[in-house]
């Protein structure tokens, strides 16, 4: 895979926020949000997985670094979320009971990605999404969120 | 990004619709949390109906927050639901299967959601009135 994007932020929702937008952007230049339907899916799991490695990964503290990466191919695209914390295994992670108010971000990301896993060679988390029409051309500017 | 809940009182029930914002997400949450409670604790049982028609992005942090006014709610004898969810959003509450406990119906309007509501409150209000009739009857 070609790396297309890698950025480091602080770990501050303001700045994860300003990245996501522009992930969002290049997945829209490079035809990976074809509609809402892609939209939304790119934007909930980049704004669970970023929140994550926030809150979990460097414990909010501000003074850590969440690095997004973003590789792909014609058919697939692959989104890294690294940080310094732990790693975790996402395969672990289950629904909670449905009056604990935490805890749904992973599960949402698996249900919008093919793949999810921690990789300790690539150092974070993965996501992989396959392209829905291969036929499909990038398109160019757009509504970007 | 700022997010306003203007609230308006509809019969039995308290109409909050929210504003200036088409994403909620970690920027906004803690606003748009105490938007709402801030509204919810000057009402002792609070039946609310939150009017999402202009969300088009939600995560996971919204339902955290929506769980804890339910909560909220629900303690006080009251009830949360929701209206003017999109489909994608509505989906979300599928995957999490919180669609079991909030009474959510996609992209139902605020006026139809309020007119199922107040049946609603309506039926509650009988079967408390006629359980606290059969206690009565059963105690004397």
């Amino acid at each position: 895979m070609a790396t297309v994007y890698r950025k480091c932020i602080p770990a501050v929702c303001e700045a994860a926020c300003e990245l996501r937008k522009e992930a969002i952007s290049l997945l829209e230049q490079r035809g990976w949000i074809r509609d809402e339907s892609d939209r939304f899916a790119y934007w909930l799991s980049l704004e669970e997985a970023l929140s994550n490695a926030i809150k979990h990964g460097c414990g909010g503290d501000a003074s850590r670094m969440v690095e997004l990466e973003i590789e792909d191919t014609v058919e697939r695209v692959r989104i890294i979320v690294r940080d310094n914390g732990p790693g975790f295994d996402p395969d672990r992670v289950t629904l909670p009971d449905c009056r604990r108010p935490d805890g749904r971000g992973i599960c949402l990301i698996r249900h919008y990605m093919d793949r999810l896993a921690y990789d300790p060679e690539l150092g974070g988390l993965v996501m992989e999404r396959v392209r829905r029409n291969a036929g499909d051309l990038p398109l160019s500017g757009g509504n970007t969120p | 990004m700022s997010v306003q809940v203007i609230f308006s009182e509809r019969g039995n029930i308290l109409l909050g619709t929210v504003l200036e914002a088409d994403m909620l997400d970690d920027r906004n949450i803690q606003a748009f949390s105490n938007g709402v409670m801030t509204c919810l604790r000057q009402c002792p049982q609070p039946n609310v109906l939150l009017n999402f028609e202009s969300v088009k992005f939600m995560s996971s942090a919204v339902i955290s927050e929506l769980l804890r006014i339910n909560e909220y709610c629900r303690q006080r004898a009251g009830e949360l639901r929701l209206c003017g969810v999109r489909k994608q959003i509505f989906e979300v509450f599928q995957i999490t299967q919180l669609d079991r406990l909030f009474s959510v119906v996609p992209e139902e309007s605020a006026d139809t959601a309020l007119q199922r509501f107040e049946r609603s409150i309506a039926l509650r209000r009988e079967a408390e009135a006629w359980n606290a009739s059969e206690n009565r009857n059963t105690d004397g």
